[in-house]
């Protein structure tokens, strides 16, 4: 039990506290305020031996809600204190969003975007569902394959919509943080599919364009020189050769792709050609619109015009040393 | 809803016709409110009233000596605070007729 000078010492200083805490109203106002401060503490105290901050509350909360009366008339209630913490900290946090959505850039953007809300609302079910079909099936899909999965696509969409709606109608009471933090999940979510969707297809178009182009050299010779029609060989004086047989490292027959420089080897000649005997008696494809003559046709075609001598390689041959004197057997005496 | 939001608007109302039955000190009219039923309202709330209400020329106010405590400041109800309360009742009755013909088909429990 406090005893009364306690007592008086806890008012006097209870109420200091209450004049500190209105030290920035006008003087005026506040003389008015403060009038009956201690008489209205020590009725309070008088009521009960609990310390004054039980039934009051702190001088600084008191000081508010006296302030808060007396100026505008607002009131407020032993049981606020609380919803007065989380009233500030959801101030706080509309003042930083106004500050946010306020400055003119990112408020246009923002305000733009909030315009598709409720196709996000659908993009991110869509999301939702990919994550699922992708445990389902251990693949990436991108649009459901069956009857199930589009159910699930279905079921997704409209709890996503329910979920927008209501919390669009219940601000103050939908987990915001929660649905903020699974929404920039989703986003994540669709950017880093997209990124590895766009991966997957350049990887595979790039291994088809490589198949294209191995493609011909592997299926049609086995060691073609694309854009060589016929071969033409020279002796080491300058000499042109005929009927040279041609090998390739892998000692298969040299076969070249005279068809697509428009060329056909010449069957008119005696003996029929061999396919890798050089030069290739090779003409000017016949004109495919020409009709077929009956019979074997053998009409003397231009052939492919060959090299003259003086056209030989351009090179000049190296001049090749005089033949080394052969060690001649010295006849023996 | 709690009362909080409810009261913002009517405490002025609550406090005058308190003092329309008796003149009251600030602790009293305290009392009184929470005696009536409004439990949650503050003391700092219903003394910044009464000093709000004051300023404004709704009030008197004298001091009653004691010999045995201390003096008391009492408040009661001057013509413009008898003007304010009949103005203020009138308006109070007349939204509460609204709000109650709103609610007429939901089950409000026995107060």
């Amino acid at each position: 039990m406090s005893s009364p000078i306690e007592r008086q010492e806890e008012i006097a200083q209870y109420a200091q506290d209450v004049r500190a805490a209105l030290a920035d109203v006008p003087e005026a106002d506040r003389a008015e305020l403060l009038e009956d401060l201690e008489d209205h503490l020590a009725e309070v105290a008088a009521e009960s031996d609990e310390p004054l901050a039980n039934r009051l509350g702190t001088p600084a909360a008191y000081a508010t809600e006296l302030r808060a009366a007396y100026g505008t008339g607002t009131v407020r209630t032993r049981r606020s204190v609380r919803a007065t913490a989380t009233g500030t900290y959801q101030s706080m946090e509309s003042r930083l969003r106004a500050k946010v959505e306020g400055s003119p850039a990112f408020g246009a953007v923002w305000n733009f975007l909030k315009e598709f809300r409720s196709l996000w609302w659908i993009v991110r079910a869509w999301v939702a569902a990919l994550l699922l079909w992708r445990f389902w099936d251990d693949d990436w899909h991108a649009r459901p394959w069956g009857a199930a999965q589009w159910m699930v696509l279905v079921v997704f969409v409209v709890a996503s919509i329910a979920l927008g709606q209501w919390s669009r109608a219940h601000p103050d009471r939908s987990p915001r943080a929660l649905i903020i933090g699974l929404n920039g999940l989703a986003v994540l979510l669709l950017v880093g599919i997209q990124v590895n969707l766009g991966l997957t297809h350049l990887a595979s178009r790039g291994i088809e364009k490589i198949g294209v182009m191995a493609a011909p050299s592997v299926a049609e010779s086995p060691s073609a020189a694309p854009d060589v029609a016929n071969l033409y060989p020279y002796s080491k004086d300058g000499k042109p050769l005929k009927d040279i047989l041609l090998y390739d490292q892998d000692g298969r027959p040299l076969q070249l792709d005279y068809e697509a420089h428009g060329y056909q080897l010449d069957r008119c000649g005696s003996p029929p050609p061999i396919a890798n005997s050089y030069p290739l008696p090779l003409r000017q494809q016949d004109d495919p619109d020409m009709e077929p003559t009956p019979g074997p046709s053998c009409v003397p075609g231009s052939p492919m015009p060959a090299p003259k001598s003086s056209d030989g390689p351009t090179f000049t041959p190296t001049p090749t040393p005089a033949p080394t004197s052969t060690p001649t057997p010295t006849p023996t005496r | 809803m709690d009362t909080t939001q409810l009261l913002k608007g009517v405490l002025d109302l609550a406090v005058l016709a308190v003092l329309d039955r008796s003149d009251s000190y600030g602790y009293d009219v305290v009392r009184r409110l929470r005696e009536a039923g409004l439990d949650d309202v503050g003391d700092a709330s219903v003394y910044g009233t009464l000093r709000r209400l004051f300023k404004a020329g709704a009030l008197n106010s004298y001091v009653v000596p004691s010999e045995e405590g201390p003096h008391r400041k009492y408040y009661g109800l001057n013509d413009a605070g008898r003007a304010q309360l009949a103005g203020s009742a009138k308006t109070w009755a007349a939204f509460a007729h609204t709000m109650n013909d709103l609610l007429d088909d939901v089950d409000k429990g026995t107060p």
